[in-house]
């Protein structure tokens, strides 16, 4: 059984994961994914410059005051990149690591005065960096449900938007949206996150969960919409994995668990990602690399025989009695010795062909006559595709088809078939 | 009695001239399944203006890359001057696309040409006097002696292509590799970099450029071929560039065609003149 | 309180390890800026943990050149990673480094707490370093022969220093190919320089100095040097070698006055506070030195791209008004203050600005008002007539040689005619070959 301190930490670190999923993917969108790892360091200066001032002022350490000291620089963080962009034409990532940086210098230097401070001891403002997700109390837990609500409420209203904005501020603009204000709501809505979530797990999981799930997300999905939905839902996975992981084995930093949960997720979602998944894009390659071969096989089988030889069915006759010497072969491509060998030995225990000689001939089979016959002709078509339809070809052309009519559709294939005939391209049908 | 084929001169690879400055032999080139380039055999020979024509998307810039090496090719082999490209680096020199540098980047155009020397010097050796006053001589042949110690960025958008021209030249390559070096350029600039190119070709030289213009093609090449993820047509400008290898190239885009067929014209009527 | 005696073998110490730390920061970071690269630095040193905790763990001892040579591996591991996550597998490029030191990150705090009851290593003195305690960290040799005299300096004095030469001799040496990797790294595959290669030993560097640097000035404050320092010597030059050389100087300048700020800005508020960490004060000083060179550098400061603006604007404004009393002038109509005031708005340039140039013409003795009326004097004519003329012959140009439509020309006219020098009017003149203008009126001579 789950204990009541372990329950309020699942849930709470997954609610901060869901928002900070959601409001990330937007960040990432808009390709400035660091930008959540730069609020937070800002935060950092408004956090001891909100404790040295409410001890100044005999309020003591009001969480309320940290919060609105960390939201104010973190968002003055944000804008002082867009600023440096602006005005200096240095790029994104120097304006971004600059502000990072000085800001958190500062924040050091205001954190030093805290320390020499008599009450500076016990305002822990040191945990705001590594976390204590474990510790957590139910007034974190109030807080990040708040703060999560608010974010997915942004996130559902603005999503339209978010999205124009994300994909062309230009033309955002051009059609009347306040751009300048979307943005700044957007780096509001991660002012949010960023606040709420190092009050309650610290700058570390607040950084992961806002980059990590979102690309983690990217490899899923090419829908914006989706994006969001998944990242969070990854977010709030790696929070509760996390949280329950170090349940269990309680010397862990719940925190640390959190992000490397959420890097599990983003390994698993670049391997098998059905948008991106690396598996299947070297399948896909290795595929096609090995259709391409074995095209080239057939085909300069085809060729070898007679050029002049009559109407298809006749050569495919006699293509099938034809021995071929290797030598020919290999001297038609580029493949090596070896390559052609495994092709040859591949296509004769398929039954395609057979060996003739003493393992210097090949000749097709009358399956493997007719096989090199279908592979010209869609060859042959995909040609004729290419210059009939050139002003759209290039995206619909896909070798890794097997059946040209499922791609094309039967009557443009037709259609092709008759044109090829007409031009005497010899009748593969 | 069994048919055996394999005399030479039935051989598709035999046509490939030994002397070619390049010469691609069953190159496919696909990306996530899509070819981008498909069983391309292709000769350049020596010496002459090539120009690569085709719609946008059918695999030019891709033909360069693969050429240089910067792409996996799925099959085929590239020869330049008779061997791979790794061993005949030093024959050959690229002009890539402008939109392909960071123009704030604190550099001087002396610099960039002088780059072109850098497989000459060597690793860990500094830029000689002697290179950087052969640099402002090559920029002075592309008409920009007096901008040589100007920050690249503060150059226009024609300049910064003359500098790129002008690093290739430092290269002294026998093969000259150009990605749309007329594209977006104003005419004094066009003016220079044809001259240049004429002048490399007199010298022995081989350029081959990505060109999207018809209009322009017949009249600034010698040797065209039409792509469109395969060879259409390759050969002499005045064999190749015909109406019907056109069409067939750009399929049905009636505006590319109008302005081909009138560039055609132009082009017949000033070779009749 | 008055401010305490600086002594120099305690605050020269710290000021000399924290400019040696800037110093070694600044050359790669400039490799970094130019590289579009400087996140990278952030993503090091935070990849630096597992590194360390695990030499720890793994040697059981506090040897600082295990620790130094574990941090290593472990911040150029990360960069690796995130390279291959954004080339090969094609993740965004700040995605992929966020994501490859998040998880070395949490991969060194879950290695500290395990080996906790082992070793005794403190997360956050990692990311806050400590200057101050750099003077007391030190080792002492025998100078010459044995028997010598000793001399005792900071450890982070030798160490900083090795960092500082090693990345100054690979500038130089390599500095060609490091120039070349960064401005086209498409060429530089090309003519066979190795651009990975070239950022491999980037990384390298950056992994080095930010391990040499961060036990004196910490981690995350070593982003600070590596970024601020390098952009403030961009802002005053538009050359790599520049850079490099200037990056060193505005070390030295951080490092004094972040020093000094650390100790006496404190006490201005309470007696009862001491110094505060210099380490933070230094990074912010060199956000400080950067903000100052951004704003007041040469060619491409704010404050001069601002006042050179404001003049143009200026200019524009006082050749509006010398236009509109021509033309007024021209048809026999009198000119009241109102009325500028409101061809101003109409022509939004601002109502202030039209007191201005009212102002500034007639410091110039250009106009003459009495009763709130404006009259162009001899000299204002003159001028006048040069912006009118110039204004007709873009007209009469543009409607000519650009086949624009004559009920068009006026508005892009009236923008040229603000940036027409008299070399220009001339060749214009010349071309046009016209005395009125499109719409009928007489083009002033000369």
């Amino acid at each position: 059984m789950i204990d009541w301190t372990t329950q309020v930490v699942v849930v709470t670190v997954s609610l901060l994961g869901a928002a900070a999923g959601a409001a990330g993917t937007f960040v990432l969108l808009r390709r400035r994914a660091l930008l959540g790892d730069v609020m937070s360091h800002a935060a950092l200066p408004g956090v001891a410059l909100a404790f040295i001032v409410g001890t100044g002022i005999g309020m003591g350490r009001s969480l309320p005051a940290l919060a609105i000291g960390a939201a104010a620089t973190a968002l003055a963080g944000a804008w002082s990149v867009s600023w440096i962009r602006r005005q200096t034409r240095l790029r994104d990532d120097a304006a971004m690591a600059i502000v990072l940086g000085c800001f958190y210098g500062l924040g050091v230097a205001l954190l030093g005065i805290v320390q020499s401070m008599p009450q500076g001891q016990q305002a822990g403002l040191t945990h705001l960096l590594l976390g204590h997700v474990a510790s957590m109390t139910r007034v974190d837990l109030w807080s990040v449900l708040l703060g999560a609500t608010v974010v997915l409420l942004f996130v559902v209203a603005l999503f339209k938007e978010w999205r124009l904005l994300c994909f062309d501020e230009a033309f955002t603009r051009s059609i009347g949206r306040p751009a300048t204000r979307l943005d700044a709501l957007l780096m509001a809505t991660l002012g949010v996150v960023i606040v709420v979530g190092m009050q309650a797990a610290g700058l570390l999981v607040v950084v992961a969960l806002l980059i990590t799930p979102a690309a983690a997300a990217r490899a899923c999905t090419v829908r914006a919409g989706w994006m969001v939905a998944i990242a969070a839902a990854i977010g709030a996975a790696s929070g509760a994995g996390g949280a329950l992981l170090s349940s269990s084995a309680p010397d862990l930093p719940a925190g640390a668990l959190c992000v490397l949960v959420a890097c599990a997720a983003f390994g698993i979602a670049l391997c098998v990602g059905p948008a991106e998944g690396v598996l299947w894009r070297g399948l896909r390659r290795w595929r096609l690399e090995a259709r391409v071969r074995r095209e080239h096989l057939l085909r300069a089988m085809w060729e070898l025989s007679a050029p002049s030889a009559g109407p298809a069915r006749d050569r495919q006759a006699l293509l099938a009695r034809t021995p071929v010497s290797v030598a020919s072969l290999l001297q038609r491509r580029t493949w090596s010795g070896p390559r052609l060998q495994a092709l040859i030995r591949r296509e004769v225990r398929m039954g395609n062909m057979r060996w003739g000689g003493a393992h210097d001939r090949v000749s097709l089979t009358p399956p493997g006559a007719a096989e090199a016959r279908s592979v010209e002709r869609i060859h042959r078509l995909w040609e004729e595709y290419l210059t009939r339809r050139a002003d759209i070809a290039p995206s619909h052309v896909d070798r890794d088809a097997d059946v040209i009519e499922h791609v094309l559709g039967p009557e443009l294939v037709a259609q092709l078939e008759r044109d090829l005939d007409r031009r005497g391209g010899g009748a593969l049908a | 009695m069994p048919l055996i084929h394999d005399t030479p001169a039935t051989l598709p690879g035999a046509e490939h001239a030994a002397d070619a400055a390049i010469c691609i032999h069953d190159l496919t080139v696909a990306y996530d399944g899509r070819p981008v380039l498909w069983d391309i055999d292709l000769d350049f020979p020596r010496g002459s203006i090539c120009g690569i024509v085709g719609p946008n998307g059918a695999g030019k810039s891709t033909l360069l890359k693969a050429i240089l090496g910067q792409v996996a090719t799925t099959s085929g082999r590239v020869l330049v001057h008779g061997a791979s490209f790794d061993a005949q680096r030093r024959l050959v020199a690229y002009v890539p696309q402008r939109e392909s540098v960071d123009w704030e980047f604190p550099v001087r155009a002396v610099d960039v040409v002088a780059m072109g020397a850098y497989p000459r010097i060597g690793w860990f050796r500094g830029v000689s006097r002697a290179v950087i006053e052969e640099a402002r001589s090559v920029l002075d042949r592309v008409g920009l002696a007096d901008l040589a110690m100007r920050q690249i960025g503060r150059l226009s958008g024609g300049q910064q292509q003359r500098v790129f021209l002008a690093r290739a030249l430092m290269q002294r390559a026998q093969v000259y590799l150009l990605d749309e070096p007329l594209a977006s350029v104003d005419a004094s600039t066009e003016q220079v970099i044809l001259g240049v190119l004429g002048e490399l070709r007199h010298e022995g030289r081989t350029i081959i450029a990505v060109h999207h213009d018809l209009a322009t093609a017949a009249q600034s090449f010698d040797w065209c071929v039409l792509l469109n993820l395969r060879v259409i047509a390759s050969g002499p400008t005045a064999t190749t560039l015909t109406e019907a290898n056109v069409a067939r190239t750009y399929g049905g885009r009636l505006t590319i065609l109008s302005e081909a067929a009138e560039a055609l014209r132009q082009a017949a009527s000033r070779g009749s003149a | 309180m008055p401010l305490r005696v600086f002594t120099p073998e305690i605050d020269g110490w710290i000021v000399v390890v924290g400019a040696l730390a800037g110093a070694a920061c600044s050359i790669p970071g400039t490799w970094l800026l130019v590289r579009g690269r400087l996140m990278a630095g952030d993503a090091v040193t935070h990849a630096v943990l597992p590194g360390i905790a695990g030499a720890f763990i793994a040697f059981q001892s506090r040897d600082p050149l295990l620790m130094l040579a574990g941090a290593a591996i472990s911040g150029i591991a990360c960069l690796l990673l995130a390279v291959v996550l954004e080339r090969a597998l094609r993740v965004d490029r700040g995605a992929a480094l966020g994501v490859a030191f998040s998880a070395f990150f949490a991969i060194g705090l879950v290695l500290i707490v395990q080996g906790a009851d082992r070793v005794d290593l403190d997360p956050s003195c990692v990311l806050y370093g400590a200057l101050e305690l750099a003077p007391i960290d030190s080792v002492s040799f025998g100078l010459f022969a044995p028997g010598g005299p000793i001399i005792s300096i900071p450890r982070a004095v030798p160490t900083l220093l090795v960092a500082l030469a090693a990345c100054a001799i690979a500038s130089w040496v390599l500095f060609k190919e490091l120039r070349l990797g960064a401005f086209d790294p498409g060429f530089a595959a090309a003519i066979g320089a190795r651009p990975l290669l070239i950022d491999l030993l980037l990384a390298a560097l950056v992994a080095m100095v930010s391990v040499a640097a961060f036990e004196s000035v910490g981690s995350i404050l070593v982003v600070a040097l590596l970024a601020a320092l390098p952009a403030a010597a961009r802002m005053l030059s538009s050359r790599v070698g520049t850079m490099l050389l200037l990056g060193p100087g505005l070390a030295i300048a951080a490092s004094v006055a972040g020093h000094f700020v650390a100790v006496a800005v404190p006490p201005l508020f309470s007696d009862r506070l001491g110094d505060t960490s210099s380490a933070g004060t230094m990074a912010l000083m060199s956000g400080l030195i950067f903000l100052a060179c951004a704003l007041l550098g040469p060619e491409r400061g704010i404050v001069l791209r601002v006042a050179r603006q404001r003049q143009l604007q200026e200019r524009i404004a006082r050749e509006e008004l010398l236009a509109l009393l021509w033309r007024s002038q021209e048809r026999g109509l009198a000119v009241e203050v109102q009325d500028i005031r409101r061809h101003f708005v109409t022509m939004a340039v601002g109502r202030r600005a039209s007191g201005r140039a009212v102002r500034s013409l007639s410091q110039r003795d250009w106009v003459t008002s009495s009763n709130d009326r404006l009259a162009l004097t001899t000299s204002g004519e003159r001028e006048a007539a040069r912006v009118i003329r110039s204004h007709r012959l873009w007209e009469s140009y543009l409607a000519e040689q650009a086949s624009i439509r004559p009920d068009h020309v006026h508005a892009t006219a009236s923008r040229l005619e603000h940036v027409t020098g008299d070399d220009l009017a001339a060749q214009l003149a010349t071309e046009t070959n016209a005395t009125l203008d499109p719409h009928g009126q007489q083009i002033p001579r000369e």
